[in-house]
């Protein structure tokens, strides 16, 4: 006999806003359609910590410039 | 650190989604079938595949947004007696026909896939943004039709790309 756990994490439907069996990307009602992860599972399952961390490097380089070319003196 | 995007396959009644990097077009509504059920060159008239249903999907969410998303061809498909037609619907719609004879003639895929390139693609509705993940694009269906000038045998493989813009 086997016993395999899975780290399955819980997801919303972003068309039907339902927790109830939805997976990464599927919805038992709606079919294939988008969907946000709800715990810590799914967000790590659905990159969003990745991304977000992207996302803030990207915004902290875009204040970096921003900075330094406010600091620029104007001749 | 980009989404991962994938092309998914849709069939049967569900349907049942699953990640495909090579679709084979046959005579059922089933994902990689192998030599299973291959098309049937008619003594008259058409035959055709069963219609194909694939999609873009992101497994992982992006930093900002997937949007602006295209399918195209380089142009020829090499396939004698064959066209592969192609279109797009928000909605899906299993595959029906004859398993091991002819598809029925979908009313989606109306458009010979030649006519899009790379300098002329098919634009694909859909957009995801964080910190969704999922369905991207819109049902992409396909189906080939087959005249009495196909020419038997295992034909090699055509591309067909995806393009989309990620921020």
């Amino acid at each position: 006999m086997e016993n395999e756990i899975k780290t399955a994490g819980q997801w919303r439907c972003n068309r039907c806003n339902s927790t109830k069996g939805v997976t990464n990307g599927e919805c038992p009602k709606c079919g294939p359609t988008q969907t946000t992860p709800v715990d810590e599972d799914a967000k790590h399952l659905g990159g969003f910590y990745e991304a977000e961390a992207e996302k803030a490097k990207a915004e902290e380089a875009v204040e970096e410039n921003t900075d330094s070319d406010a600091t620029d003196p104007v001749e | 650190m980009a989404a991962t995007v994938v092309v998914k396959q849709s069939v049967g009644a569900g349907p049942t989604n699953t990640t495909i990097t090579n679709l084979r077009f046959n005579t059922d509504d089933t994902v990689n079938p192998g030599t299973t059920n291959p098309l049937v060159k008619p003594a008259a008239g058409t035959n055709r595949s069963f219609w194909k249903t694939v999609y873009l999907n992101a497994d992982t969410t992006p930093s900002g947004t997937i949007n602006n998303v295209k399918i195209y061809c380089d142009g020829t498909i090499g396939w004698t007696g064959c066209t592969v037609y192609i279109g797009s619907s928000g909605n899906y719609t299993q595959a029906t026909g004859t398993d091991g004879t002819s598809g029925d003639d979908s009313s989606v895929a109306t458009a010979n896939i030649q006519n899009y390139t790379s300098g002329s693609p098919k634009s694909l509705t859909g957009t995801l943004s964080n910190p969704s993940t999922g369905k991207i694009s819109d049902y992409v269906v396909m189906q080939v039709d087959v005249s009495t000038s196909a020419v038997a045998g295992t034909l090699s493989a055509e591309t067909i790309t995806f393009q989309y813009d990620e921020t």
